[in-house]
């Protein structure tokens, strides 16, 4: 899944991983949401409340809106609006069910799946969704020009599509897949493209997407704003939604704005509805009554540290075990995120499938007397500089970073130095961090996940992807084959197991520093009602008014 | 020779003791108050470059866990900044990455600039054509983002920073040594020096170079304070020193996030960078009136 990864906030996120797919809209439970207004009064407004615009800002402009051809954050975000899903995850049973397919079935041993698609859905150019549409869709993905931008790497696992009426569609796959299923609920990256349109569009079908989403797109002027338009004809809304029909306003302008200060601006003077904002600022919207600040926690970790077991020092598990007890994490959540995070023990976060809820019992603590007897240990001994030295070479490691993680790199700095250790911070941008990490030329990178399903460490840890997202070029035999066994376990109480196992081996060889979790801020103006964000932080309008 | 030169020169403005004219104007300055006040402000900055560190009650790069953003208190005399750092300890230890900077990059700008100014003066034909070609290519950037291409070649640095500041300036200190030389080279005494085979070296080095030395010590004095501001420039952009180093344009960098909820932050960095740029400009303008001979009763 990828890939939405890096960045406090979402800043644009280029992986490319096989397994890496994305989330979707599975739910919009409790955490998520703070429902407006009272519900009478809201049900009430919610039947005569039509038209008006909404406005959101955006931190990053996406590449492309060709899901085929982008893995950014930023495309996901738009192009959620202007699609649909096969399937979607109930978020009060977390159950997967069907969507754009009526109904659908596995076959027993795994490998063939079923959908029966749904009657009457149209694309926005007119044209009727059918089994075909799908076929022809899945094959662009998956084609060899474009897999590798984006999802067709998580298709591959397809064999074959067939199918045998308009509204039959039948995958066989090589093996069986836990992780499919997700997949499929995606109503971005996984939505039926109109393949007339890509045909009609030449090259620029990137800039002109044809969904089957409640929203169209109208234009897009760079480096200022997206504009989509309702969709008149939606009528085919996920169940959990109140609103069945097409969205409620007619527009919604998605304006770039890069820096948050700047946000917050938009937000006082009106020109905006809707923003993320870092903690200290989401902070002084708490107590304005013209505005709501939801709040969530975002699945997955907000900040980690890679070590690059390809550097000699840190194959020495002392000394990797001694950087993971000089961090004070409690400190970077305190000052980073004015202390609106959680601290991560393991490489994955607690609300995430497959987390061991008795991981506190194994993890590191904050303990640099410890850290300093391991590389005492280890032969590194203390010079005249205060910094340890062993064989006339010093405990010299250079950590990658990127300017929004100034502080918490600082920080890591000091507390490294605290123990011996000289680090040098070096600031890059995500790409050029990407160069370096890929060509393995680095001590600790600083990096951040948020993802849907534990398989995410698949791309960040399988041997099979050093050179790519697996950074720390981890190559170890238990942690492979329980990342494989974990992508083809169907019952979940198995699978469950299989990632406590694995976070006990993560933890036990330091590959990672894991540091936090962070919460994640929506401001909305109260000129806009029923907005609702799913478990993994995307905006969903299908029940936004304007008042 | 110098008293060739002394007696050549046109009107009282070059005629005086050139080679160390900070001796020469000493007098002068007295009487600007201004100037005096520039002087006296620098002289303090200079002093607290040198003993900064030792004066600073905390060390600059180290975290206090329990008091990140914490306004001015007798513990923080200027408050503390995100990662609980001193701010006043910062603001210290600062003076002299940024003073050593300016002047490093100073340094390369006089000595490029001079050479090349010099020579294309002196030579003349093809060559001046040449340099004063490149120089005006490069005049055509503005500097910083002169220096912002540099940096991005070089890599983000302190010592990078210092190169480009210096480096980016160059094409207009030349242009100025070209200018002040051609009115040397056009004055008798040079005339006469070359018509009786004197060697070009010793000419530059004795009649061009002592007599064009006022005029770009008060050139050199502006072009500090343009590179401290650049200095600082590079480092709120985050391509001048690396962080933890306490640079002034650094810190307003990390500060500016801050504004409405620490205004310490980016408000006292930013008096640092505006009170020492103000008195090096100060300063400058009161030198150039002194050496100015329009403004010479």
């Amino acid at each position: 899944m990828g890939i939405r990864k890096r960045g406090p906030f979402p800043i644009v996120s280029i992986v490319l991983s096989c397994f890496v797919l994305l989330a979707i809209v599975s739910g919009c439970d409790a955490p998520a949401t703070k429902p407006g207004t009272d519900e009478g009064k809201k049900d009430v407004n919610i039947a005569n409340q039509k038209g008006g615009t909404v406005t959101v800002a955006i931190s990053s402009e996406p590449d492309t809106l060709d899901v085929h051809k982008s893995t950014a954050l930023s495309t996901e975000g738009v192009a959620l609006n202007l699609g649909a899903a096969l399937l979607y995850r109930d978020p009060q049973t977390n159950e997967v069910k069907p969507h754009l397919a009526e109904s659908y079935s596995i076959s027993d041993d795994g490998k063939t799946w079923t959908f029966r698609i749904r009657k009457g859905v149209t694309f926005h150019d007119g044209t009727l969704l059918t089994a075909q549409a799908y076929k022809r869709t899945f094959e662009r993905a998956m084609s060899p020009e474009i897999a590798p931008k984006g999802v067709g790497m998580v298709l591959g696992i397809i064999k074959s599509i067939k199918t045998t009426d308009d509204r039959t569609l039948i995958l066989e796959l090589n093996e069986p897949s836990a992780t499919l299923l997700t997949y499929f609920t995606s109503a971005s990256w996984m939505q039926p493209l109109s393949v007339d349109a890509v045909q009609k569009s030449g090259g620029q079908y990137g800039r002109n997407p044809v969904g089957v989403g409640p929203w169209k797109m109208e234009s897009w002027k760079s480096g200022d704003s997206i504009t989509l338009i309702q969709n008149d004809a939606y009528r085919w809304a996920t169940p959990f939604f109140k609103n069945q029909g097409p969205p409620r306003p007619d527009k919604l302008v998605l304006k770039l704005i890069r820096n948050p200060q700047t946000a917050v601006a938009a937000l006082e003077s009106g020109t905006i509805d809707i923003a993320d904002l870092p903690a200290k600022d989401a902070k002084k919207f708490k107590n304005n009554n013209r505005f709501t600040v939801l709040e969530q926690i975002k699945r997955g970790l907000g900040l980690f540290v890679e070590l690059n077991l390809k550097n000699e020092i840190l194959q020495d598990k002392n000394v990797r075990k001694a950087l993971q007890m000089a961090v004070k994490k409690e400190a970077i959540v305190q000052s980073h995120l004015q202390g609106e995070g959680i601290v991560a023990d393991g490489p994955l976060p607690a609300n995430l499938f497959g987390y061991d809820q008795s991981i506190a019992q194994y993890a590191y603590k904050y303990n640099p007397e410890e850290a300093m007897k391991l590389l005492e240990e280890a032969g590194w001994k203390l010079n005249a500089q205060g910094i340890r030295e062993k064989a006339g070479k010093p405990l010299h490691l250079e950590l990658l970073s990127m300017e929004a993680w100034s502080q918490p790199a600082q920080l890591m700095q000091g507390m490294f130095k605290a123990i011996g250790v000289d680090v040098k911070i070096i600031t890059l941008e995500g790409s050029a961090v990407d160069q370096l990490t890929a060509a393995g030329t680095f001590d600790l990178a600083l990096d951040g996940y948020v993802a849907d399903d534990p398989d995410i460490l698949f791309p960040f840890m399988h041997s099979s992807q050093i050179g790519g997202m697996n950074r720390s070029a981890i190559h170890d035999k238990t942690i492979d084959s329980l990342l494989e066994k974990g992508q083809v376990t169907m019952k979940s109480d198995d699978r469950a197991k299989i990632y406590e196992d694995l976070q006990k081996r993560v933890v036990e060889e330091a590959f990672w520093i894991p540091i936090y979790t962070e919460k994640r801020f929506v401001v909305v103006n109260n000129r806009v009602q029923g907005l609702m964000l799913d478990p993994s932080g995307l905006k969903l309008y299908q029940d936004v008014w304007v008042k | 020779m110098n008293e060739v030169s002394k007696t050549a020169v046109h009107g009282a403005t070059h005629a005086k003791s050139p080679i160390f004219p900070e001796f020469a104007f000493w007098g002068k300055i007295k009487k600007q108050r201004a100037a005096k006040l520039s002087l006296v402000v620098l002289l303090l900055i200079s002093a607290i470059g040198i003993v900064g560190p030792w004066i600073a009650p905390y060390d600059p790069t180290e975290s206090n866990y329990d008091a990140f953003l914490q306004g001015p208190s007798a513990k923080h005399v200027l408050g503390t900044d995100a990662i609980g750092r001193d701010l006043l300890s910062r603001i210290l230890y600062g003076t002299r990455v940024t003073l050593v900077v300016a002047v490093m990059a100073v340094g390369i700008t006089v000595a490029a600039g001079t050479m090349i100014g010099v020579i294309s003066a002196y030579v003349g034909g093809f060559i001046d054509h040449l340099l004063m070609r490149i120089m005006d290519i490069l005049l055509a950037l503005p500097g910083i983002i002169l220096a912002l291409a540099i940096v991005a070649a070089l890599g983000p640095s302190q010592t990078n920073a210092m190169i480009a500041i210096g480096i980016s300036s160059i094409p207009s200190f030349a242009r100025l040594t070209r200018a002040a030389t051609l009115v040397i080279m056009s004055s008798g005494y040079v005339e006469a020096s070359r018509s009786i085979g004197t060697p070009s070296w010793w000419i530059i080095l004795f009649q061009v170079l002592p007599n064009i030395t006022n005029v770009l010590f008060v050139y050199m004095t502006l072009f500090v304070g343009g590179a401290i501001l650049d200095t600082a420039a590079l480092g709120f952009i985050g391509l001048g020193a690396q962080p933890p180093t306490p640079e002034w344009g650094t810190m307003l960098n990390e500060g500016k996030d801050y504004l409405s909820d620490a205004w310490w932050l980016a408000t006292y960095p930013g008096l640092a960078i505006t009170i020492v740029v103000l008195a090096v400009n100060r300063l400058g303008d009161a030198l150039r009136d002194i050496f100015d001979p329009r403004t010479q009763k």
